[in-house]
């Protein structure tokens, strides 16, 4: 009965219509546009003199880094929970993520980090700026002019301590290099040399255009004339039009897939409605004041101790104080520090180390609202169990205990050393003997 | 199709689970912040909230069940009672009757949405009140606006379920037996949510009905993230034309003997 074969055709043909419909719109962002050849020279001078312009846009991140989700970690904070902005950072390294983005000037900025069923947001409006976490029902405010009086404050303190009561002078234009004249700090000049500079470990092409966020864009190829690294290439994404960056994606040698993207899904260049940036706390929401906040923290500090500083820099300087000068091994793309490890850090040969206790830097809790040094870090045992979580990070070789990524590996030697680079993990034996 | 009980029944059980809620919410300590299933916490502060909490507890199951179950009916049940033959015989066509059945799966997507967000919006103004209440970005708005936003979830949800209806009249015009199309068709709902939640198959993931039914709280943004509307609403689309041709096909070439 041919009638009855013939209708099936209508499903397949309205299958086909979707399907082909679905699979063209992504081709579409796959296409390559025909843009006006120009140099890498040309595209570097086109990004140092992009005006920045006002705009609003969604940007996804895609991290295949090769680490295991932060949520799979035992004692870690649940990925789908972004609280505060510190371990919504360590969320952007893993994972899919989604945010949205408005700008209005240099000073009008909002970001908000996209989950499920709630949401980060991230607002600056002039000299104030708000997080606002919605699944802690948390705002924390911060008074930028608060901060930046108490960093000179600091910084003439520190002067006055270390520098015999000379105040230092306040930081003045960099200093331009020798024999450099302004003639020669023209973005077209600065680009030529920034690209000279870089022939010799890096070779900087113009790749294939691309479409980001329905723009034309030019595309910027950097790649590693060093074989060692486990860097494959940089790709920038240029907007034609305005010199914007739409895109980095950054790719790794032992993979297929890029090992982190950041990109505009889309994006509109006008300017977003002032409103957007004018936040102000919703009722029953926690109000925390960042600056009062770190006041009090310095008010209690013992005496003894160094007040905290924001983001602990003092912590990390007094464990590396006594540690001698990092060594250099190598050089460019495939450069390797190898630092000792900080007087206090135990050795790993079985114990478990106190990294929470130490260092500030190894913090993934997300317990903690206050993006300042805690006051004794105790509270952070009871989140993370490092030894546990560095376990699962790291794998025992001989000598040591390598952490590997898909960009970075890290080295752990059992004397106490440990070597940093963007190569395999053999290379850091190698320097280890 | 709401002269049938079972029919009411499931929309009495839909309208339960708001109220439920309410009263747990009520008579117990409201959750800290955080705890719960999104949004419970908001839930006091402004008592529209409470539609929109038990809704996205009727997403994953609640709210695919009763579409199942309507969907799945509507041309097997027919069949299964003996009284599709009788249909058939009034001159209005297979296609018709097709497009009639479809009609009111997309009706009853939305009324079954509709009870979860009335009942809970009723019973939470007349447990709570309504004030002024945060959304996700940390804006406030009014109760109107709050109002206007539960409406606006209720939307996204039926937009959500439409496809997997068209899935249900399909399978529907597969077999006489109407409690294996309706267990089909939940299976599916749930099978596509499974599917959604292994990562090995990230690739086919924005192919599934059910990809974007979380993202109904994008409603709840500011400013609205419509794009996820959009593409939901193209995405249940798809479903929707696809399947309805399969049944068409289907039903149409279909000997009837029941």
């Amino acid at each position: 009965m041919p009638a009855v074969a013939a209708r099936w055709i209508v499903p397949a043909a309205v299958t086909a219509l979707v399907v082909g419909g679905g699979v063209a719109a992504s081709a579409a962002s796959d296409a390559v546009p025909e843009l006006p050849e120009r140099s890498a020279a040309d595209l570097l001078v086109a990004v140092g003199e992009a005006e920045p312009v006002p705009f609003s846009g969604t940007v996804r991140t895609v991290a295949d880094l090769g680490l295991p989700s932060l949520g799979d970690l035992p004692g870690a904070p649940s990925s789908e929970t972004a609280t505060d902005p510190m371990s919504a950072l360590m969320r952007l390294a893993t994972g899919e993520n989604s945010l949205r983005v408005w700008v209005g000037g240099p000073e009008q900025q909002r970001v908000s980090l996209l989950d499920d069923f709630s949401e980060l947001d991230v607002v600056r409006d002039g000299d104030v700026a708000w997080t606002y976490s919605s699944a802690e029902d948390t705002a924390t405010r911060y008074d930028l002019a608060g901060f930046a009086a108490r960093a000179e404050a600091a910084a003439a303190e520190h002067a006055a301590a270390h520098g015999g009561g000379v105040l230092m002078a306040p930081p003045s234009e960099p200093a331009l290099p020798e024999g450099a004249s302004p003639a020669d700090m023209t973005p077209d000049e600065v680009a030529r040399t920034l690209l000279e500079g870089a022939d010799e470990t890096t070779e900087v092409t113009v790749g294939e255009a691309q479409v980001v966020a329905g723009r034309d864009a030019y595309t910027l190829v950097a790649t590693p004339r060093d074989d060692a690294t486990l860097v494959a290439g940089i790709e920038v994404a240029v907007d034609a039009a305005t010199g914007l960056v739409l895109q980095v994606q950054v790719d790794a040698r032992d993979q297929e897939a890029p090992a982190f993207v950041t990109g505009f899904t889309d994006l509109d260049l006008t300017a977003p409605d002032a409103e957007v940036f004018a936040f102000t706390p919703p009722a029953g929401t926690t109000v925390v004041d960042a600056l009062a906040e770190l006041d009090r923290e310095v008010a209690e500090a013992p005496a003894t101790e160094a007040p905290a500083e924001p983001f602990d820099t003092g912590a990390l300087e007094e464990m590396f104080a006594d540690a001698p000068e990092p060594v250099v091994h190598g050089e460019g793309w495939s450069t390797v520090v190898e630092l000792f490890a900080p007087a206090g850090a135990p050795s790993l040969g079985g114990t478990a180390p106190s990294l929470a206790d130490d260092a500030p830097s190894a913090d993934v809790s997300g317990e903690d609202a206050s993006p300042f040094g805690r006051e004794d870090g105790s509270d952070a045992a009871e989140d993370v169990d490092p030894a546990e979580l560095l376990g699962q990070l790291t794998t025992e070789v001989e000598g040591g205990q390598v952490f590997t990524s898909a960009l970075l590996t890290v080295l752990l030697t059992d004397d106490g050393r440990l070597f940093v680079g963007s190569v395999d993990a053999a290379t850091l034996q190698g320097y280890a003997g | 199709m709401f002269a049938r009980r079972r029919h009411l029944a499931i929309l009495g059980v839909l309208a339960a689970v708001p109220v439920l809620i309410a009263l747990a919410v009520y008579f117990f300590d409201g959750p800290s912040s955080g705890d719960g299933p999104p949004f419970l916490d908001r839930v006091t502060d402004n008592g529209l909230f409470v539609g929109i909490t038990a809704l996205v507890i009727c997403v994953p199951l609640f709210l695919p069940l009763a579409v199942g179950v309507v969907a799945g009916d509507t041309i097997a049940g027919e069949a299964g009672q003996g009284t599709l033959r009788y249909l058939l015989l009034s001159p209005a066509g297979r296609t018709r009757l097709l497009a009639v059945k479809l009609a009111g799966v997309v009706v009853f997507c939305a009324v079954a949405t509709l009870t979860v967000v009335a009942a809970g919006s009723a019973v939470g103004l007349a447990l709570f009140g309504a004030q002024d209440v945060a959304v996700l970005s940390g804006g406030t708005i009014t109760p109107w606006e709050a109002g206007g936003r539960a409406l606006l979830a209720a939307g996204y949800v039926t937009v959500s379920l439409v496809g997997l209806g068209a899935i249900g009249l399909f399978v529907s015009t597969l077999t006489d037996v109407p409690v294996g199309a309706m267990a089909a068709t939940v299976t599916l709902a749930v099978v596509s949510q499974v599917v959604g939640q292994i990562p090995q198959v990230e690739a086919i993931h924005p192919w599934l009905p059910t990809y974007r039914w979380f993202d109904v709280a994008d409603v709840l943004r500011d400013p609205v993230a419509w794009e996820s509307f959009r593409l939901n609403a193209l995405l249940q689309a798809a479903y929707v034309a696809v399947f309805s041709a399969l049944a068409w096909a289907r039903f149409t070439t279909k000997d009837v003997l029941s």
